[in-house]
């Protein structure tokens, strides 16, 4: 329903694996992952909530994600994420897939301008 | 998490997703105030970053996968505000659905139990009869037929013969109640229906005893065997309150005593549904040794069960074999003298039929009443048609009531298959309430109709108790029912467009007029088959009631005799007890007859073989029925000529006959048949020669529908149970009483086993159509009323809608009669199209019922034209309130409405 901004035009399916990643790195609360996304992609993946939660519930859901409520140093109770195992294998073979598929695109457009 | 534990945690998710959304969007009030923001602005950034919290809840939900169950508990919830909101138009539908659905699910109930049910044995279609197909030359009707009745030997021959392919086992079925005494009672004796069963019968069937034992091969012998009994479950809880203490007691039947052993498992009743077998013996010791011995005597069906993997087919060519050389042996030592030597040949080589008795044996009763209970299920089932046509208007009305409502929802963004479901989960409501009232409904009326079904000496017994087969055909009622009537609302309502919700509100007004008009014309359609169906049973009950009997049935009441004791014999005892009945002062006549007089299909009546002199044996076969002296004067039944029967010719054995017009004129055509004589063929191979003495009218003898029956009446030689008829003075029925006192004191060797009066015999005969008339004669009303409702509804509804119309003609001037037509004008075209297709409708299934009607064609007139004039009567009714109403508009006050 909330149509995500322009700024966050990922390609399908390309959120969560940005996610997992995210949260592969350390488990972390939603909040976080929206300003992680947005500070190393140099504010180009701008996640409003309407996309990052419904796509947490449904990796949770999934069982990629596990999450337990902790506080945090602002003294908040916050919904931590966490990879299960089999999280974090799906992340690896869809960072697999994703280098795979963004090599050969990336040969295509090269061509495309040598000719 | 599954998706059903998210479910039931629902509340605890809310409250997290709650937490979760409102922390993310703290933290980003609280960074973006850090950087400068005021607390206004940041919120405000937040919202445009975040985007709206609800909304995003909404996604959030989606992702649980659980979002439809709890929309379709929210229709729920809704739906049943909205049966409360509509009570009375609610409880109407849920009542005339309810009853239509009951009316389906009692009438199959009784198809299921009668008819469909197999027999309640493990592995039921392993169990086979086995018949022998004989030629016509056997048969009154000159038809071939099945005879499944085989002598002992014979049985015992089936049995070794095909011992490795199947287990065969012996019954012997009685036709009606035998009277038994058992030790609780004294000396009094009751009817009971018994049947005997070879000893290894129960087991092969594979019954289990619900208590003590069952019959079992050492019971079943000749020398070696006990006289034992088992009583059927029903019968020990009915006359015995279930009460164990029953095994060890005895039972007196015919003049053996049988201990009872056992009682058979519950769902057991028998091997022919529709009757109960209250006690099964021993086959070999409840029979007469003679019979067990004699190759001719055929009385015992030969059941059995196929063993595992053996087809039908495999067991039939040994059997034949055998059954041939039996017969060709029989025929060589005992020839049947009245057959000729290619009938001997045909007799000899008659094919055998290995039948399939997973649905245990037909009944007469069974046969009696097949056609007529499919017919009822067919009468209710429309029935529910037409109720469902009527809950469909209904629903369609609100649905246009609430139009608003939905246009409303569709321009806030629902979903068209949420509004569709939503609306299939009302109608689904209501169906479901209306399927679980007609569940009810079917529990109650089915037995009481079964009750209706027997009669007096034969009561039916049916197990309708509710069953799972009854319950899915209840609930597949309800769920047709519901898409029946829910869909044409729910797609409807769909289509609501939200921007012309009320511009265009002319236009669709006329689209829902049209749907309107559809459903009504198929109401009126089913009403009129359900009204031609019933018709044409109630003219032909009508047509059965006033049949011209020979004779006059009023204030004649029959006595069934018996002699109580079997083994002496007073030959003279019938003379004696009619001498002495007719000197009393309140009879008019007495005589005694074989045959109870109209003992309709369970009475066995001979139809002998005759030869005319000098001529080959006749094909037609007269009914034979022996009667006393007086017969024809107590009946009333017309003299033509000769004279009656002296008493000297009931005793001794010479042979004069009296017959019927319908015997001379088939017979004797043109010629007056007193004094003429021809032969006879009855149990004894040699033919009689038979002198008619007496010519009377053509009466009936049996029932009201057989034809007028070329029909002889032979001196009674023996009164052993047959029939005393009085006529009495006054009403009989009181007389009844000091009737029996009479007979036990004047004939104390002779016992009184029933009595009934003549007319109560005649209405035995009729039940099963008694039954179809009456109920489908409440039926049609039912039918009638329904279709009146829903005319009535729119007509109503189409005056209320042109008031403003109407008002605005008649003050231009208008004539009244004008605005009649107006208004009645757009019904009349699905009322016609309605009856035209309820005839094409009855019309096509009236063929089912056409063994049921008596003198009465689907094509005549009076069967054509009294469902149409009924129809229209009911419709003229209907439309008279809303067409005054239109007719009487004042133009002053329909244009100050608007």
């Amino acid at each position: 329903m909330a149509a995500p901004s322009p700024k966050s035009d990922l390609p399908q399916g390309t959120l969560d694996l940005l996610i997992l990643k995210i949260i592969a790195v350390q488990p972390v609360h939603g909040y976080a992952i929206a300003q992680r996304l947005q500070q190393i992609s140099r504010d180009i993946v701008q996640v409003p909530g309407g996309s990052l939660y419904p796509a947490l519930h449904r990796l949770e859901n999934r069982g990629l994600l596990k999450a337990d409520w902790k506080e945090t140093e602002t003294g908040r109770d916050a919904k931590i994420y966490r990879l299960t195992n089999k999280g974090r294998a799906h992340l690896e073979s869809q960072t697999a897939s994703w280098r795979r598929l963004a090599g050969a695109v990336g040969l295509i457009l090269n061509l495309a301008e040598e000719v | 998490m599954t998706w059903w534990t998210r479910l039931w945690r629902n509340k605890k998710l809310e409250q997290e997703l709650e937490r979760e959304l409102q922390f993310h969007i703290a933290e980003r009030t609280s960074a973006l105030k850090n950087g400068g923001l005021s607390e206004e602005a940041a919120r405000r950034r937040v919202r445009q970053e975040f985007g709206g919290l609800e909304q995003v809840k909404e996604v959030c939900r989606d992702t649980r996968g659980t979002q439809w169950l709890q929309d379709f508990f929210r229709d729920v919830r809704f739906g049943l505000r909205m049966l409360v909101k509509y009570r009375t138009a609610s409880l109407a539908a849920i009542v005339s659905l309810g009853l239509a659905i009951g009316a389906s699910t009692g009438a199959f109930a009784l198809v299921d139990a009668l008819i469909l049910h197999p027999l309640p044995v493990p592995y039921p279609n392993q169990l086979i009869d086995i018949a022998l197909l004989l030629p016509p030359f056997f048969s009154p009707e000159n038809v071939s037929h099945e005879a499944d009745l085989f002598s002992f030997p014979q049985y015992e021959l089936f049995r070794d013969i095909t011992r490795d392919r199947a287990d065969l086992f012996a019954l012997r079925l009685s036709g009606g109640f035998q009277s038994a005494m058992f030790d609780d009672s004294g000396h009094t004796s009751e009817n009971v229906r018994t049947d005997s069963i070879s000893g290894a019968g129960f087991e092969i069937l594979r019954i289990k005893p619900a208590l003590g034992r069952l019959i079992q091969p050492r019971d079943d012998s000749l020398t070696a065997g006990h006289p034992v009994a088992v009583l059927s479950y029903a019968f020990w809880r009915r006359r015995f309150g279930a009460n164990p203490s029953v095994l060890g007691h005895w039972v007196t039947i015919g003049r053996k005593q049988f201990q009872i052993i056992g009682i058979s498992e519950a769902p057991f009743s028998g091997v022919q549904p529709g009757y109960l077998t209250d006690v099964w013996l021993p086959l070999a010791i409840a029979a007469d040794p003679r019979n067990l011995t004699d190759p001719d005597r055929g009385e015992v069906h030969v059941w059995g069960r196929l063993h595992d993997g053996v087809e039908r087919s495999q067991l039939l060519p040994p059997l034949q074999a055998a059954n041939t050389n039996f017969l060709h042996e029989r025929v060589r030592n005992n020839p049947l003298r009245n057959l000729h030597g290619a009938q001997l040949k045909q007799f000899v080589d008659s094919p055998l039929h290995v039948r399939d008795v997973s649905r245990g044996l037909d009944s007469l009763f069974r046969l009696q009443f097949r056609r007529p209970l499919w017919i009822l299920t067919l009468i209710c089932l429309l029935l529910l048609l037409i109720a469902c046509a009527n809950v469909a208007n209904l629903m369609l009305a609100r649905a246009s009531a609430r139009d608003a409502e939905i246009a409303l929802r569709i321009s806030l963004g629902a979903a068209k298959f949420r509004l569709i479901q939503q609306m299939l989960v009302e109608g689904g409501q209501l169906a479901c309430f209306a399927g679980a009232l007609g569940l009810l409904f079917a529990t109650f009326t089915a037995p009481l109709i079964v009750t209706r079904l027997g009669s007096t000496d034969f009561p039916a017994w049916l197990s309708v108790s509710p069953n799972y087969r009854i319950v899915a055909f209840a609930a597949l009622l309800t769920l047709v029912t519901a898409i029946l009537f829910g869909l044409v609302p729910a797609l409807r309502a769909s289509s609501v467009s939200p921007n012309g919700s009320l511009k265009e509100a002319a236009a669709r007004q006329s689209a829902k007029l049209r749907s309107l008009h559809w459903i009504l014309a198929a109401q009126v359609g089913f009403s009129v088959a359900v009204l031609f169906l019933s018709g044409l049973l109630l003219l032909s009950f009508r047509k059965l009631l006033s049949v011209d009997l020979g004779f006059v049935s009023n204030n004649v009441v029959l006595f069934d005799l018996a002699p109580r004791d079997p083994d002496s014999h007073h030959p003279d005892s019938g003379v004696k007890l009619i001498d002495h009945i007719r000197t009393l002062p309140f009879v008019q006549s007495a005589s005694i007859s074989q045959q109870r007089p109209m003992g309709g299909d369970f009475v066995w009546i001979s139809t002998p073989i005759i030869r005319l002199p000098g001529r080959a044996n006749e094909t037609v076969r007269p009914t034979e029925v022996p009667v006393s002296q007086g017969f024809f004067s107590a009946m009333k039944i017309r003299w033509l000529a000769g004279r009656d029967f002296r008493p000297e010719e009931l005793i001794t054995a010479r042979s004069s006959v009296v017959v019927n017009q319908a015997f001379a004129n088939t017979f004797f055509p043109g010629r007056n048949p007193i004094g003429l004589t021809f032969e006879k063929f009855g149990d004894d191979p040699t033919p009689v020669k038979e002198q008619i003495i007496g010519l009377v009218a053509n009466a009936r003898v049996d029932n009201l529908r057989e034809p007028e029956h070329p029909t002889i009446y032979s001196p009674l030689h023996d009164v052993v149970g047959a029939t005393l008829n009085v006529r009495t003075r006054s009403r009989a029925l009181p007389l009844i009483p000091s009737l029996r006192k009479e007979i036990d004191a004047v004939s104390p060797e002779t016992k009184v086993r029933g009595d009934i009066l003549l007319q109560s015999q005649i209405d035995d005969t009729l039940i099963s159509e008694r039954l179809l008339a009456l109920l489908g004669g409440f039926f049609s009303t039912v039918a009638l009323v329904l279709a009146g409702v829903g005319l009535y509804g729119v007509v109503n509804y189409a005056v209320v809608r042109r008031t403003r119309e109407i008002g605005i003609r008649i003050a231009l001037g208008a004539r009244r009669p004008e605005m009649v037509r107006l208004v009645t004008s757009e019904t009349s075209t699905p009322v016609v199209a309605g009856i035209a297709a309820g005839i094409l409708i009855g019309s096509g299934l009236a063929r089912y019922l056409a063994s049921q009607l008596f003198h009465v064609n689907a094509t005549d007139f009076w069967s054509l034209f009294a469902p149409v004039a009924c129809i229209l009567i009911a419709a003229a009714a209907a439309c008279l309130p809303p067409v005054f109403h239109a007719a009487s508009t004042d133009p002053l006050v329909a244009l100050r409405h608007e």
